[in-house]
């Protein structure tokens, strides 16, 4: 059944410029089209993919989004600074402390307000324990997807005890809500240092097996190698950033060259693509670049704890704080990429526009272009290794 | 709330200090293009330069390609004006008409208003933000475009960068600007039969929708009201 975009039926009563060229649902002899619906599991979040399938082959995908979609960007228009906060979390719940993060420093940026040493340094602690766990789930729904059951459940024993180190710290497993304007939101507990060290022993022994069983399996590489070659050029066209870009052989990083925060101080090394298993740009790249991340993280607390100085851990910021007029972009290196957020303020206690461009958003922009010509499972372990996650795409 | 104990006023950051970049960029884009379709409006560390609509595409593709290579399309955005109460340059009050004295004017000036009521008077405007960003210079470079109501179509840059599609798309469904040549100009998130652009700063959401109300009443309203009462539930 052949259906087009209507002007009427959209109620908008514009013209709109090659609709009528362009059809989804038009299925040409000896096609077949497949629904990978918005309940999948291995879509990461609900997100819907149109195949249009010659057997096995892919001829071509029609993502559909919006499944997620909050209008978050509007709520910031009728919050206050300090109460967006919490909205922020749920624009990537599985990295809320760098969602929380990149608000924070944008919101500081427009009002010149200068945070305290130690408030730096908590907030590194704990962004970095995001990062780990953030690849912990999308390293195991990748390992789900390909058709390894367990690692997933492996990582999940590991993720619970840095969600306990979190909620020492804040109080919430998820969406923390634990990065103030001005600092943090509470000091760390007195026996956080020792807790967070013992684990961090034992994390790296984790990593090591993880390593021994998935990463370096024979048919673990061989489903991921030359899958979803994206070349350097490519990756900068499609505007892909964090691992996906670092995957393609691009050594971009934010916390290397264009640092904020504390990470000036902090020595560790950036996990850039080169051809592991396979070709440069493949999905085993950057699979292997998040879990070589997750060593370097555990890199960064361990300095992190020991530089750690003394003093207050937030300033004192008026719940109805009043940035003058302007407007800022922050960037954070989030768990999936550098997260932009834009805050235009009129003077008011309230944002005049909120837009916040994450790096899943640009990632799915690649799936039209590179995936016709893939098998449907060479299909899911791309779409995996680019580490989508839907609240991300739809705000 | 342990707000008043174990913290101060807040210290005043330092001043951000300009990009280094800012004198190459701008003396490059000088000497390629004419001096007539950019303004430079850089403030801090921002690298910002406002254009004309109408001439969005040449200045991006000649930022992409030459000196500076800007190949990194970091998002295009949009920003509906109308209650805006910041300065003018921020409205994009760029003398055009003095500029372009044959050309169409991109702002219908209203004479009759005074510069108080200007502020709100005058035609609405919508401002579309491209951020780039350049690999090879490490800066970015933010490029505004101020266009009014009655005519909100601009130019797409879709055929330079592989994600303006899907950027433009949402921003067409939530403000209703037009890209001009798009390859596929769809809505992205909304339901195909939503009607209306919702980020626009009048946007006002139907009673319901496909049958379902789209607000309900508050929850808490009817306990708050009975907690706040001394006496019996009055007869309806």
């Amino acid at each position: 059944m052949m259906q087009t975009t209507n002007n009427e039926s959209r109620g908008l009563g514009a013209n709109l410029t090659n609709l009528e060229k362009y059809t989804i649902y038009d299925p040409v002899h000896d096609e077949m089209e497949l629904n990978m619906g918005p309940q999948h599991p291995s879509t990461h979040g609900v997100i819907r993919l149109v195949l249009k399938m010659d057997g096995e082959i892919v001829t071509r995908v029609v993502p559909d989004v919006g499944y997620l979609h909050r209008s978050i960007e509007k709520i910031g228009e009728s919050v206050t600074y300090r109460g967006f906060m919490p909205y922020t979390d749920r624009v990537d719940y599985l990295s809320a402390m760098h969602a929380n993060a990149g608000w924070a420093m944008g919101v500081e940026k427009l009002a010149a307000i200068k945070i305290p040493e130690r408030a730096e340094f908590i907030r590194v602690i704990v962004q970095e324990f995001n990062r780990i766990i953030s690849h912990m789930i999308a390293l195991g729904t990748f390992t789900m997807d390909v058709g390894a059951f367990t690692p997933f459940v492996y990582f999940l024993r590991e993720r619970e005890a840095i969600n306990d180190l979190l909620e020492s710290v804040c109080g919430a497993r998820l969406t923390y809500n634990f990065i103030w304007i001005g600092g943090v939101s509470h000091d760390l507990p007195p026996n956080f240092k020792e807790k967070a060290l013992e684990y961090l022993d034992h994390l790296d022994k984790a990593l090591d097996e993880f390593n021994r069983l998935i990463t370096f399996n024979k048919i673990f590489v061989k489903r991921l190698a030359d899958v979803g070659v994206i070349s350097r050029e490519q990756a900068k066209h499609f505007g892909l950033v964090g691992p996906n870009l670092r995957g393609s052989g691009i050594n971009w990083d934010l916390r290397k060259n264009k640092p904020y925060s504390v990470y000036p101080k902090i020595d560790f090394k950036v996990a850039v693509g080169k051809g592991y298993k396979g070709t440069m740009g493949d999905s085993f790249d950057r699979f292997y670049c998040r879990v070589l991340e997750m060593f370097e993280s555990v890199k960064i607390i361990r300095q992190a704890l020991q530089m750690i100085p003394e003093g207050d851990y937030k300033i004192k910021v008026s719940r109805k704080l009043k940035p003058p007029v302007g407007e800022v972009t922050s960037h954070v290196e989030s768990s999936r990429g550098d997260m932009n957020y834009y805050i235009i303020s009129d003077g008011t206690d309230k944002a005049y526009r909120v837009k916040i461009r994450t790096g899943s958003f640009n990632a799915m922009t690649t799936l039209e272009e590179i995936s016709p010509g893939m098998f449907i499972a060479d299909l899911v372990a791309y779409f995996a290794s680019l580490d989508v996650v839907a609240p991300e795409i739809d705000r | 709330m342990s707000e008043t104990e174990n913290t101060k006023e807040s210290e005043v950051a330092p001043e951000p200090e300009q990009d280094p970049n800012h004198d190459f960029i701008i003396e490059k884009m000088a000497s390629g293009l004419d001096s007539d379709l950019f303004v430079d409006r850089s403030f801090g560390d921002n690298i910002v330069i406002e254009v004309h609509p109408g001439h969005i595409f040449e200045v991006i593709s000649f930022i992409k390609d030459f000196h500076i290579y800007a190949d990194f399309l970091d998002s295009i955005t949009a920003v509906d004006l109308m209650t805006f109460k910041g300065p003018e340059k921020d409205r994009g009050t760029v003398p055009w008409k003095e500029i372009y004295p044959q050309k169409e004017e991109a702002l219908p000036a209203d004479e009759n208003a005074s510069t108080e009521e200007a502020a709100f008077a005058g035609p609405r405007l919508y401002m579309v933000v491209y951020h780039l960003f350049s690999f090879r210079m490490k800066s970015a470079i933010i490029i505004k475009s101020v266009m009014p109501e009655e005519k909100l179509e601009i130019k797409s840059i879709d055929s330079l960068y592989g994600n303006a599609n899907w950027l433009e798309r949402e921003v067409f469904e939530m403000f209703g600007i037009q890209f001009r040549d798009s390859r596929d100009l769809r809505r992205l998130m909304l339901p195909e039969d939503w009607k209306g652009y919702p980020l626009r700063k009048d946007y006002k959401e139907e009673a319901s929708y496909r049958g379902m109300a789209t607000t309900r009443p508050e929850p808490l309203t009817k306990l708050r009201e009975a907690s706040l009462r001394k006496g019996p539930e009055p007869e309806k």
